[in-house]
């Protein structure tokens, strides 16, 4: 299911003392299928321009293709809910729209409220919990017994019960520990390229942007300011950082290296494996050389 | 969204500098002696008074217009009630059971106008202090309750929280509501059931929360040295002026003289 937005602006509380443009213009395309991060400082309007993708805000000019489904400025759509189902949604903090008595009611409410009868429903709930790598014992479980990180996880699950073609993910991995990290960020990869889920994240962390993504949005003051595939974002280190944004670790790296060898090392390289190969080429080279 | 009645305006008067404990008394007065006024002259002196405060005040009119917004309806209702149901002096119109008289309208006039005086005197108040300065200055009222047991700073400051909290509350009941409406929730469409149904999966949340924050609060209260009432400083001391004065002699003056208008 293709993206496709033209010339969208989002105005907050229009024509009242209140009002706040939240992003303006934008532009853009997002392929099928793909991996798509976008980054910027808070109050960029990132976490906006999330919302329209699934009719929770809707445009105040321009408009938001998402498949078949149009959302214009100034006319309602029918069908929201359609839509709202092939567009999934995990928010920041996603355990805290847990209610449910049990975790397996939980993953259920999302597919039941979209029409799906209970048994497949409760079918899908293993099936999601599977996806998050979750036992099943803890189907019975109240959501509320459960550690932090498995609660986002319980959290996850009830959207991907609903099982949408659009995954949104707005900073997935705040407050999770390391490891907790990893295995979700794993989870989304692996939905986007073994399930071919179109996958939209909003981060800060710009490791997991470079190592990720298939491309990278950087918004600016409500503007998208680039678009392009991870290498290209990195490389203009200066624009990045007046910008407000840093550079992953691994590249950080390979500039400090520069900068006290006074050789030239920087790579557009994210995995920690290729920047050690890079590096010992280099040395390798060097000595060779000598 | 606005649901506290008259937030406060932060501009430059004589209303504002005031000590918030004379304008708590003088408020509180000013809403019983209200009802001391019964004819034209005695509601005249009380209009006289509201309108002086309010140019005092300095405060825009449409804040205080904004105030009132919420409880016209309230108003417009008693007005009709009174209207309609108050039948004495000659009769200006009829259609069978429905009758309007000189005399309902007159009193409806009356209440309409007592229960404008009440409230926009209240809103000025709220528009004129801080949240914290009417707490802090609710507490010193009520302090000599203390001798009778009665917790009044735990309820001051609990006062104070709730008040702290409802924008944070507000946010996040609009955090939990996007993300079940993303779940396949529709809190404003279908039928009636279903949206009281919408309203468990918002409030549990909601609650969870709620309790989270107030366990934190609580933690970071403590981590900061709080022991609660006994022997804690004031960081704003409040200043007992002339102004503070006049205003009451004036409010408890106007007692006798409207005793006296009244007929």
């Amino acid at each position: 299911m293709d993206i496709i937005i033209k010339n969208l602006t989002h105005v907050y509380q229009p024509n009242s003392p209140f009002e706040r443009v939240a992003f303006q213009d934008i532009t853009m395309s997002i392929t099928s299928g793909s991996f798509l991060t976008i980054i910027g400082h808070t109050g960029s309007g990132k976490s906006s321009l999330l919302q329209h993708l699934n009719g929770l805000l809707k445009p105040t000019r321009g408009e938001v293709i998402v498949g078949d489904k149009v959302l214009v400025a100034g006319s309602k759509t029918k069908d929201l809910k359609a839509l709202r189902q092939k567009v999934g949604m995990v928010f920041q903090y996603p355990e805290h729209q847990l209610f449910e008595e049990t975790v397996e009611k939980d993953i259920m409410f999302g597919p039941i409220n979209f029409g799906v009868s209970t048994e497949e429903a409760r079918r899908r709930a293993r099936k999601a919990l599977k996806l998050v790598h979750l036992a099943e014992s803890v189907l019975d479980k109240s959501p509320f017994d459960l550690s932090g990180g498995q609660m986002r996880r319980v959290a996850i699950a009830g959207v991907l019960a609903t099982e949408p073609e659009v995954l949104i993910l707005d900073e997935p991995t705040a407050g999770l520990d390391p490891r907790g990290h990893r295995e979700i960020m794993e989870l989304f990869v692996r939905l986007n390229k073994q399930e071919g889920l179109t996958v939209i994240m909003v981060t800060h962390n710009m490791d997991d942007a470079a190592l990720y993504s298939d491309e990278i949005m950087v918004m600016d003051h409500g503007r998208m300011v680039v678009k392009d595939r991870p290498e290209k974002v990195f490389q203009d280190v200066g624009y990045m950082a007046r910008l407000g944004l840093g550079l992953p670790q691994t590249m950080q790296f390979l500039h400090s290296l520069s900068e006290k060898t006074e050789e030239d090392f920087i790579a557009s390289l994210f995995s920690i494996d290729e920047t050690a190969a890079h590096v010992a080429e280099h040395l390798l080279k060097e000595r060779d050389r000598s | 969204m606005n649901i506290i009645i008259g937030q406060y305006v932060p501009v430059q008067s004589v209303i504002h500098r005031m000590d918030p404990r004379s304008k708590l008394i003088a408020v509180f007065a000013f809403v019983i002696i209200v009802f001391i006024a019964n004819n034209w002259i005695s509601y005249a002196v009380l209009v006289a008074i509201t309108c002086v405060a309010i140019l005092l005040s300095k405060v825009p009119l449409r804040f205080i217009y904004k105030g009132l917004r919420p409880i016209l309806f309230i108003i417009v209702l008693t007005f009709l009630l009174n209207a309609f149901f108050t039948r004495s002096g000659h009769e200006l119109f009829g259609y069978g059971w429905f009758q309007l008289t000189t005399g309902g309208l007159r009193q409806a006039a009356l209440i309409s106008i007592r229960l404008l005086m009440i409230v926009i005197s209240t809103t000025l108040l709220t528009l004129t202090s801080t949240p914290i300065d009417i707490t802090d200055g609710l507490e010193m009222l009520l302090g000599p309750l203390k001798k009778i047991r009665f917790p009044v700073h735990e309820f001051a400051l609990m006062m104070s929280i709730s008040l702290r909290f409802i924008p944070t509350l507000m946010e996040e009941t609009e955090k939990i509501m996007k993300a079940q409406t993303a779940r396949g929730v529709e809190f404003s469409s279908g039928p009636l059931v279903q949206r009281v149904k919408a309203i468990l999966p918002l409030l549990i949340p909601l609650f969870i929360s709620a309790f989270r924050r107030a366990e934190d609060l609580a933690m970071a209260m403590e981590a900061r040295g709080y022991r609660g009432d006994e022997g804690r400083t004031k960081l704003r001391v409040f200043h007992w002026g002339l102004s503070d004065s006049s205003l009451l002699v004036i409010i408890f003056l106007l007692i006798p003289v409207l005793w006296v208008l009244r007929s």
